[in-house]
């Protein structure tokens, strides 16, 4: 399947936002995070707002959407649509930010209370789940797996303990940094074994589509060869895109920032930021390549065309 | 109300696109987009064959939307453009449509199109406009084998109908549509076994193949 560039970016953003928001979250349950708190809560803010105007990208007709309200707040009589969960999802975190910052300002200390967040936390690592879970369909093997979804759960925990970082380096918040240094390098961890884990799901998937089918023609595809099923979910480990998923999404996406992390680990102001900055900027190239990848491991069960 | 359905005689249909065509044709529908497509699957091997030529098989599979009972396209829409009608077909409400293209990701069998001009998806209508007045959809309507029979499942697969000749060839509109043979009385003889339908992720789709024995369903 062709990468869909806005909802690649929409989920990017909202691991980003989840995961700074989450990071905050911690910092101010264990009572630290105070000097980075307000950055870190624009931080959230802008990447929500990017997230929500790259899916409206997506939207051909994005003015219709206030066509069905009803259709919003109650379901579309079939249940709930991915949509309609994501869309509400991004309201909700909405409300954690402002509520966060609003009680934050009306304490003494400047610091937000500890429900606040564990308020934060919750969403923050709730709603990239949320997302997940609406591209789970039974029509693509490839996204319907409950990986998908601890994926996203993983790459919000690296990408946000990363940016904590880089904002805590930019804040003077030093002591913000032994704990997302650890959060990072665990969220790193995490990533690393359900991606290669989904990679061999992936890999192993064949016999879940028209495997009957052998031979077929498309009289209105004539010059497109038959779909090779074992090829496609076969393309990440050793295949046509292996050397994007070994190198764009393990090494780089993933090996590299975690390396560069151990590496800045002790540094502090500046230092710090350039050092998690650049393991970011590695994690989010990595992320990008495989989320890209999903796309090009994907095709509907019946998959002749 | 009604359970509109489609079912295709595969060992009838001889692939000659009459299906598709028709429904580009009355329907409007885009250059490279298809709510019909009819692919030829094989030839495979027959079973204890020798592998090779004459000792092989394939039929003719025409594939829109399934109008499922399940439909997954109508669930992840977020607006209820898509939509269950009272007579058993999913339909679109292009009006509520945002193009957001879920439903295409959500359909097992890549049967939705995005119009590029109107910006909504669109499908297989089996023909609302002209099953609502009581006309066959225009690809059984068309189906050059007669191999194409449309009905509703409460009453039966076996009083689906599909198009005949009228005894007088000079006749009007209206006496050659409503001229009609049923599954039962004009197709070879067949049994529950023999009625297929596509691959099932769970959507229970309802569009039915009769493909009898001596050639092997696949999906």
């Amino acid at each position: 399947m062709n990468p869909e560039w806005p909802l690649i970016l929409f989920t990017f953003f909202l691991c980003l936002s989840g995961g700074i928001l989450g990071a905050q979250g911690l910092l101010t349950v264990l009572g630290k995070g105070k000097k980075m708190q307000n950055v870190a809560l624009i931080a959230a803010l802008a990447t929500l707002v990017i997230g929500g105007i790259c899916v409206f990208m997506h939207l051909q007709h994005w003015e219709r959407i206030f066509n069905a309200f009803g259709a919003l707040l109650a379901g579309n009589g079939y249940g709930v649509s991915g949509i309609t969960l994501e869309l509400w999802g991004c309201v909700v975190e909405f409300i954690a930010i402002a509520l966060f910052f609003l009680f934050a300002r009306r304490a003494e200390d400047g610091v937000a209370p500890k429900w606040a967040g564990i308020l934060a936390i919750i969403v923050g690592l709730a709603l990239p789940m949320v997302t997940g879970d609406s591209y789970l369909m039974p029509s693509l093997p490839t996204w319907d797996t409950p990986l998908l979804i601890v994926y996203y759960l993983t790459n919000t925990i690296f990408m946000g303990g990363l940016a904590a970082l880089v904002i805590a380096g930019l804040t003077g918040d030093v002591e913000a940094r032994d704990f997302m240094v650890k959060t990072a390098l665990v969220g790193a961890v995490a990533q690393l074994v359900i991606v290669l884990a989904y990679a061999i799901v992936i890999n192993g998937s064949a016999a879940t589509y028209s495997a009957d089918i052998a031979f077929y023609f498309d009289p209105t595809l004539p010059d497109v060869p038959m779909v090779d099923r074992a090829a496609v979910v076969g393309s990440l480990l050793a295949g046509s895109n292996a050397v994007m998923f070994w190198l764009g999404a393990i090494i780089v996406g993933i090996i590299a920032p975690a390396a560069i992390l151990w590496l800045g680990k002790a540094k502090e102001g500046q230092q710090l930021a350039i050092y998690a900055g650049g393991a970011g900027v590695c994690c989010i190239i990595g992320g990008i390549i495989w989320r890209v990848l999903l796309y090009s491991a994907a095709m509907h069960i019946f998959a002749l065309f | 109300m009604a359970n509109y359905a489609i079912i295709t005689d595969l060992n009838r249909c001889t692939g000659c696109l009459a299906c598709t065509v028709a429904c580009k044709a009355i329907n409007g529908v885009d250059v490279g987009n298809f709510w019909i497509k009819t692919l030829r699957i094989g030839p495979h091997p027959i079973e204890d064959g020798s592998g090779d030529y004459p000792d092989v098989e394939m039929y003719f599979l025409p594939v829109q939307c399934q109008h499922c009972k399940n439909p997954e396209c109508v669930r992840v829409c977020p607006t209820g453009a898509s939509h269950i009608r009272e007579d058993g077909t999913v339909q679109i409400d292009k009006s509520k449509c945002i193009g957001c293209r879920f439903c295409a990701l959500a359909c097992p069998y890549g049967v939705r199109y995005l119009n590029e001009e109107e910006r909504v998806v669109e499908k297989c209508t089996m023909c609302e406009q002209r099953i609502s007045q009581g006309e066959l959809p225009q690809c059984v309507a068309q189906c050059g084998a007669r191999a194409r029979f449309f009905g509703d499942l409460d009453k039966g697969v076996d009083s689906f109908e599909g198009p005949a000749h009228p005894d007088s060839p000079g006749c009007q509109y209206d006496e050659m549509t409503k001229t009609r043979v049923k599954l039962k009385d004009y197709v070879e003889a067949y049994t529950e076994s023999d009625i297929h339908h596509l691959k099932d992720a769970g959507n229970k789709p309802k569009l039915m193949y009769l493909l009898r024995e001596g050639r092997k369903w696949r999906e």
